[in-house]
C-alpha cells in the first residue's frame, strides 16, 4: 500500500474513533490493537503491522497520544524480543511469540551476559549440547532484569567450542518456568536488587526454539542489542500520566510498575543533578567558593553534554555526517555523575556517613553515594566506551587481540 | 536555536580551513614570527579584505557583510586550529566589535577601513594594573588628549589606529577613543610574550591627541567582554581540535614494541577523553556564537564557553606534548607553538575559576 502522511492520520484515527476505549480491558484492547496493526505500524502487514515507513511513526504516536490511547506493551525487554524474533524468527516462532508478547500476556528477560564475560560478551561458556530431540543447557548468566517475572528468556549460549569465539555461539528462546532454570536475586552495593544471577542445570529447550542458524547467535544478539541502544534513546518522553480517566489506564500502571520497580534509583545512578543547587544552598555552601567552583563545573558539563547530543540530533537530521558527538554521551554521564557525588559529598559534609532514615532527605544522598560508581560499568564500562570512541570514531587502530583460533583454547576466567 | 551548521557556515568553515591550510603552514607562522611585525600583512587583507572575512557580523552601515556572530566564530575556529598569527583576532573581531558596540557614526565610519583591512587596529583596554573591568580604569581623557597606560593590547606595534577605552575627565562617564599609532606622545614596546603567535604591547600615552568615537559605560563594556570571551572560545575550541588531529596523526605512525602507539589503551583513552573535552567545549562555544543578541543570556555563556575552552585546550594541549614523547618537548616539534597559545588564551579576560563564578553569578546563583 502508498502511505501518505495524510493517509497516515486519517486512518489511524478513524480506527481510534471507533475501535479505542478507556474502560475496556486492557487484554481486549490489546488484542484488537495487534490485529489493527496501528500497535506496531512499521512492522510489515503479515506480523501485526501496517507497513507504514518508519519516518511516518510519530503520525500515529501522535494520533494515539491526542486520545491517550494505551500502545502495546513496552515495558521491560518485551520490544527487544520481539524485534529480535521478527528479524530472526521463523514463521512459526512469529505465530508462536509475537502476539503475546505484544499484548503483554508473556513477559521477557535477557540472557547475555554472565560472571565470566562482561566485556566480552562473546565470551559466554554457558554450553547448549544438542541431543537428538531437544538442546540441553548448563551455566550461568547474570545482571538479568526481572528474571523471576520472565516467561521467556533470550538465550546466548556456546554451542561450539571448536572454532573462534563469535562463531560458535547460538541464539534461543528458553522457558524460564522450567525445574533446570533457578533465579536469584542479585543485590548491589546500594542495597537494591535490581537484577538477577540465572542458574542453568540441565535446563531443557525444544528444537524449534532455536533462533537463526545454529552458531549464528553473534548476529542475532547484536540485533537484540541494537533494539536496545535505540530504545534506550528514545526512553526520555515515554513517562505515563496518572490522571487520566478510564479503567484500563490502571491495569496498564499496574503492569508498568512490575517491570520499572528495578529502575527505581537509575537517576541517583546518574548524580541527580536536579538537587545540586537546592542541596548547596540548604547546607548553606551557597558562599563557599570551593563548592561554587565544583557546583559550576558540573553544571556546566551537564549543560555542554545536553547541547552536544542536541548538535548529534541535529546534524543527524540535516543528513550531515555523523560526528564524534553521537558516541560521547554515555561516558560525559559518568563525569557528570562523579561530578555530581563529589559536590553531594562536599555539601552534605559529615552527615555523608549516615545512612536511611538518619541520613538527609531520608537516605536519598546516602543512595546517590552508593549508586554512582554503578554508572561506569553498567551498559558498557566507560573503558571500552573509550575504546569503542577510539577505534570507531578517531580511527585509531585496532587492539592486537589473544583470542583468536579455536574457542576451546583460547584463555579465560 | 539552531544546533546544527547551515550548509552556508559550513562553506565558509570549509573554504577558510582550505585557504588556511594552504598559505598558512607552521613553516609560515615560524617565518614570521621572528619578523618585526610578527605576521605577514598580505596573508592579513587576503583574508580580511579580498575573501571578504574582515568584517563579517557588521551591518553593511559599518561596511561589514551583515552576517551573524556565528560565521565569524567559524572563521575563528579555523584560525585557532592553524595557529592563525595576524591581527584578525584583534582588528576584525576586537576593534570591529569596540566599533559596533560604540555605535556612532563616527564609530561607523572608521569601521569601513578596518572591515576592508585599510587600516589595522587593535583595542586597548586592559592596564598594567592587569584588570578589565571598567571602574578600575585610570586611562584618561582631558580635552581631547589621553593620558595612561595600557597593556596587554594584542598586536598593538604596527596597528595602524589604536582604540582606546578612557575615562572622560572633560565630562563624566568613559568613552571610546581612536589615537593614530604614530602620535606624539604615544610609545608603544612590545612585550615578550609567551605567545609566540599573538604579539603583545604595552601603550604608553602623554597627552596624545584622540578623537572620541562614542561614549562607554559599564553595560557596553560588558558587552564588547562578552563578545571578546565568546570569539576566543571559539577560536580555543579550533586549536584544541588541530592538538587532537595532531596526537592522532602521531600515534597512528609512531612504533614501539612492534605496535602503533595509537593501538595501545593508554594512549587510546587519552584520545577519547580529549575528545569529550573538546566536544563540550565546543558545544558551549557554538551555543554562545548563537546567543549573543540575547543580553541575558550571553554573559552566561561567554562565560561558561570561556571556562569550558580554557581548561579544554590545555589539557589537550599538554597531552598532545605528552602522546609526542620525547619529540612533543622540543623547539623544532610544531606543539608547543600551540600549547603556548592554549596558555596564553586560557588566562586572557579570565581564567577557567574566574569565569566559573562570572557564570554563577550570571545564573543567579
Amino acid at each position: 500500500m502508498d502511505w501518505s502522511e495524510q493517509r497516515v492520520r486519517q486512518e489511524v484515527r478513524t480506527w481510534l474513533d471507533s475501535n479505542w476505549d478507556p474502560n475496556a480491558l486492557l487484554i481486549d484492547w490489546r488484542n484488537k490493537l495487534v490485529d489493527s496493526g496501528w500497535g506496531m505500524p512499521a512492522w510489515p502487514e503479515r506480523w501485526f503491522g501496517k507497513d507504514i515507513p518508519a519516518a511516518m511513526i510519530p503520525i500515529v504516536q501522535e494520533e494515539f497520544a491526542r486520545v491517550n490511547a494505551v500502545g502495546v506493551a513496552r515495558t521491560g525487554i518485551r520490544l527487544l524480543a520481539a524485534e529480535t524474533l521478527l528479524a530472526h524468527g521463523t514463521d512459526e516462532q512469529r505465530e508462536r511469540f509475537l502476539r503475546r508478547t505484544l499484548t503483554g500476556e508473556e513477559i521477557w528477560c535477557q540472557l547475555f551476559s554472565e560472571p565470566g564475560s562482561g566485556s566480552d560478551l562473546a565470551g559466554v561458556t554457558t554450553r547448549a549440547i544438542r541431543t537428538e530431540n531437544e538442546w540441553v543447557v548448563n551455566g550461568q548468566k547474570v545482571w538479568t532484569t526481572s528474571a523471576h517475572h520472565a516467561d521467556y528468556g533470550l538465550l546466548l549460549a556456546r554451542s561450539d567450542w571448536d572454532v573462534p569465539k563469535h562463531l560458535g555461539m547460538t541464539y534461543f528462546v528458553v522457558d524460564m518456568r522450567q525445574q533446570g532454570v533457578e533465579v536469584r536475586p542479585l543485590k548491589q552495593m546500594n542495597g537494591h536488587a535490581s537484577f538477577n544471577q540465572v542458574f542453568f542445570t540441565d535446563a531443557r529447550i525444544p528444537l524449534n526454539n532455536r533462533i537463526d542458524e545454529e552458531g549464528n547467535g553473534w548476529s542475532v544478539a547484536m540485533t537484540t542489542l541494537a533494539h536496545e541502544r535505540k530504545a534506550a534513546n528514545a526512553l526520555a518522553g515515554n513517562t505515563a500520566e496518572t490522571s487520566r480517566d478510564g479503567t484500563i489506564y490502571q491495569e496498564e500502571q499496574r503492569e508498568n510498575a512490575v517491570l520499572t520497580e528495578p529502575y527505581t534509583w537509575y537517576p541517583q545512578r546518574a548524580g541527580r543533578v536536579d538537587l545540586a543547587i537546592e542541596r548547596a544552598s540548604a547546607t548553606n555552601n551557597l558562599g563557599n567558593d570551593v563548592v561554587r567552583q565544583e557546583l559550576a563545573r558540573l553544571l556546566m558539563m551537564a549543560q555542554c553534554s545536553e547541547w552536544t547530543a542536541m548538535r548529534a540530533r541535529a546534524a543527524q537530521e540535516k543528513g550531515q555526517p555523523q560526528g564524534p558527538e553521537g558516541s560521547l554521551g554515555k561516558l560525559a554521564n559518568s563525569y557528570i555523575a562523579r561530578q555530581a557525588l563529589k559536590l553531594h559529598t562536599m555539601t552534605t559534609g559529615l552527615d555523608s556517613m549516615l545512612d536511611g532514615d538518619d541520613a538527609p532527605l531520608n537516605g536519598l544522598i546516602a543512595e546517590i553515594l552508593l549508586s554512582v560508581p554503578a554508572i561506569s560499568i553498567a551498559g558498557g564500562t566507560d573503558e571500552i566506551q573509550k575504546n569503542i570512541i577510539a577505534e570507531r570514531v578517531l580511527g585509531m587502530e585496532k587492539e592486537p587481540r589473544l583470542d583468536g583460533g579455536p574457542f576451546r583454547d583460547v584463555r579465560k576466567n | 536555536m539552531d544546533f546544527a551548521w547551515t550548509s552556508e557556515q559550513e562553506q565558509l568553515r570549509d573554504t577558510v580551513a582550505q585557504f588556511l591550510e594552504a598559505r598558512c603552514p607552521t613553516t609560515h607562522t615560524r617565518e614570521f614570527m621572528d619578523s618585526e611585525l610578527g605576521y605577514d600583512r598580505s596573508l592579513w587583507v587576503a583574508l580580511g579584505r579580498d575573501m571578504g572575512l574582515g568584517g563579517i557580523h557588521a551591518p553593511e552601515e559599518f561596511g561589514g557583510a551583515g552576517l551573524s556572530y556565528a560565521e565569524t566564530c567559524a572563521v575563528l575556529e579555523q584560525m585557532g586550529r592553524a595557529l592563525y598569527s595576524g591581527p584578525y583576532f584583534s582588528s576584525n573581531v576586537l576593534a570591529v566589535n569596540a566599533l559596533l558596540v560604540g555605535d556612532s557614526s563616527q564609530s561607523q565610519e572608521l569601521s569601513h577601513d578596518v572591515v576592508t583591512c585599510v587600516h589595522s587596529s587593535t583595542v586597548a583596554f586592559i592596564e598594567k594594573s592587569v584588570r578589565w573591568d571598567l571602574k578600575e580604569l585610570e586611562c584618561s581623557e582631558h580635552d581631547g588628549r589621553i593620558n595612561g597606560q595600557k597593556s596587554f593590547v594584542l598586536n598593538g606595534s604596527g596597528t595602524d589606529i589604536v582604540l582606546v577605552i578612557a575615562r572622560c575627565r572633560s565630562g563624566s562617564g568613559f568613552g571610546l577613543y581612536a589615537v593614530q599609532e604614530d602620535s606624539v606622545g604615544l610609545s608603544n614596546e612590545t612585550i615578550r610574550s609567551l605567545d609566540l603567535t599573538r604579539r603583545l604591547t604595552r601603550i604608553t600615552l602623554e597627552n596624545v591627541e584622540a578623537s572620541k568615537l562614542a561614549e562607554w559605560n559599564e553595560s557596553k563594556h560588558q558587552e564588547f567582554l562578552d563578545l571578546a570571551l565568546i570569539a576566543l572560545a571559539n577560536e580555543m575550541a579550533g586549536g584544541a581540535q588541530r592538538m587532537l588531529d595532531s596526537a592522532l596523526e602521531y600515534a597512528s605512525t609512531r612504533v614501539q614494541f612492534g605496535r602503533t602507539i595509537g593501538s595501545l589503551q593508554a594512549i587510546k583513552h587519552k584520545c577519547s577523553e580529549m575528545l569529550l573535552n573538546i566536544e563540550l567545549a565546543r558545544s558551549a562555544a557554538f551555543c554562545a556564537a548563537r546567543s549573543v543578541s540575547d543580553a541575558s543570556e550571553r554573559t552566561k555563556m561567554a562565560s561558561m564557553a570561556k571556562a569550558m575552552a580554557s581548561d579544554a585546550y590545555m589539557k589537550v594541549a599538554a597531552e598532545c606534548i605528552q602522546i609526542h614523547g620525547g619529540i612533543g618537548f622540543t623547539w623544532e616539534n610544531d606543539t608547543h607553538l600551540w600549547y603556548r597559545r592554549a596558555k596564553s588564551s586560557e588566562v586572557y579576560l579570565g581564567d577557567a575559576p574566574y569565569h566559573r563564578e562570572l557564570y554563577l553569578q550570571a545564573s543567579g546563583v
